[in-house]
Order: C-alpha cells, then structure tokens, then sequence
C-alpha cells in the first residue's frame, strides 16, 4: 500500500508585517515563516528567553509587546494578558529603558 | 584564514624597520565621558557609580532650570526619580549595582522638601507665623468630619493645639 503524505494546511500570514515584527519574532528566537503559529508558541518562546537570559529580560519583553501588536492570529488576548503580567512585575520594555537613558545627557 | 598580525608587516607599512609603537601612552585629558564615547559602550553596561554621578547632575542641573518651590521642579524631580527607576530596575541581576542604583532612588524621594514649595503645599506665606502654621498641618492630618470642631477650637482659644 502506497501512502501518500499531504501538507499540513497553514493560515497564510495575513497583509505583510512590519519590520519590527520580523526583528521581534527573530529576537524571540523564532524562524520567519510565512504562516501563523500559535500564540502559545510565542509565549513559550518569550518565558524561555526571558529565563534563561535574565539581563536582557527588556528586549524580550519589547519583542513580546511588538508581536502583540500586530498579531492577527488567534490568541492575541494571551499575548496582551502576558505582557500585561509581566510589566505589572516592574519589568519594562527596552523603548522604556531607552527613554529612561534619554533622560540622562551623560548616560 | 590568519589568526595573528605579522608586526613585520606593521613596520613594512609603517616605513620603517625600528619596531612600531603597539601601545601608546593614555591621552591627556582622557575622563570618563570622552572615553565612553570613545568605547561606545553599551548602556546596560555603564557601571553603577557612573549612573549615580549621571543622575545626581541632572538632578541639580534641574534646580538650576526651574524656580524653587515650582510645580514644575517638583513635577521634573519625579519624572527624573521615575526614570532612573527604571535603570535601577534593569539592574536586578547584578544585585550590586541594583543596590547602588536604588540607594540613589532612595536618597533622591528622601530629599527635604524645597521651603517654598512646603509652604505652597500648606497654603501659607513664608511669613505665617507658627501658630498658624500648626494649625495648618492640624487640619491637613485630620479627618474632614472632625475639621468644624477644630475650628470651634482655634476660635475659643489662643493656646497651641
């Protein structure tokens, strides 16, 4: 018997994404791919990071934010809920870190 | 691929056959702004001590910039205390320098608050003399329910609360 093997069908990524969503994606350790993944995949990819790398903690946290916000597949909800706990933890983002510094001449 | 410098081949480019100067003595005037700028070293890298110095220059230069007892001074002195925050926060791994940075933190909402602004606060002139002035801190520590009777008070005596 021959058994013939059949793509698994994606959702297509829908209108093109930012620049920052790809750096953002990438930064979380994510390939570029031109299909949706589930948000639990990115969720799973920050808390790693983030664990994993503590000192650099804003840029995974800036990456979660850039993805959350153009996220177009299900599960959006999740990410926003995620990178509202973690910001409630007093984490921030690296754009907060980065004005932090801007405040500072010298620094 | 070459994994070392032939120094031969310094000299031969350097014209010369005496051996070439690999190191060079430190620049005069070299302080620590020039040689970060020089190094460009990352921000998350800068040491505690230099963030501390940073933060305590903006500080003053922000009295310099504003009126005493302004709300604009108050109002710049926090915005500034809330972003060092943040610094300070960025540092959580390195528990040495995180404390350096929130003992800076600390010190800063420690600071004795400016005269005229602790004037405005309680609604007096610089001249209000104690009595009133006691009075004034009485009422902003009381509940409102309680502030009639404080009043009926103030006005039947002459005494201190």
């Amino acid at each position: 018997m021959h058994l013939t093997t059949k793509p698994v069908p994606r959702m297509q990524l829908a209108g093109d994404k930012s620049a920052a969503f790809e750096l953002a994606r990438t930064t979380l350790g994510l390939n570029p791919v031109g299909f949706t993944v589930p948000a639990a995949y990115v969720s799973f990819a920050y808390r790693m990071q983030a664990r994993f790398d503590g000192k650099h903690v804003a840029r995974y946290l800036q990456a979660l934010s850039d993805t959350a916000a153009e996220w177009s597949g299900v599960g959006q909800e999740d990410l926003q809920i995620l990178l509202v706990q973690e910001q409630s933890k007093g984490l921030n983002t690296q754009k907060a870190l980065d004005d932090a510094y801007e405040a500072f001449p010298g620094a | 691929m070459r994994d070392s410098l032939d120094v031969s081949c310094l000299c031969h480019v350097a014209g010369s056959d005496a051996s070439p100067p690999l190191f060079r003595p430190p620049l005069a005037g070299l302080n620590k702004k020039y040689a970060d700028d020089v190094l460009m070293m990352e921000q998350e890298d800068m040491p505690a001590d230099y963030l501390v110095k940073c933060f305590g220059d903006e500080f003053q230069e922000l009295s310099r910039r504003h009126a005493a007892g302004s709300e604009e001074l108050s109002a710049a002195k926090s915005r500034l205390i809330d972003q060092f925050e943040i610094i300070a926060t960025s540092r959580r791994d390195d528990a040495v320098a995180h404390a350096q940075l929130q003992e800076a933190v600390l010190q800063a909402r420690r600071e004795p608050m400016d005269p005229a602004e602790a004037y405005r606060v309680l609604g007096a002139a610089a001249d209000t003399d104690d009595f009133t002035l006691q009075t004034s801190v009485h009422h902003l520590s009381q509940p409102t329910r309680r502030r009639p009777l404080t009043v009926l008070i103030l006005n039947r005596s002459s005494q201190p609360l």
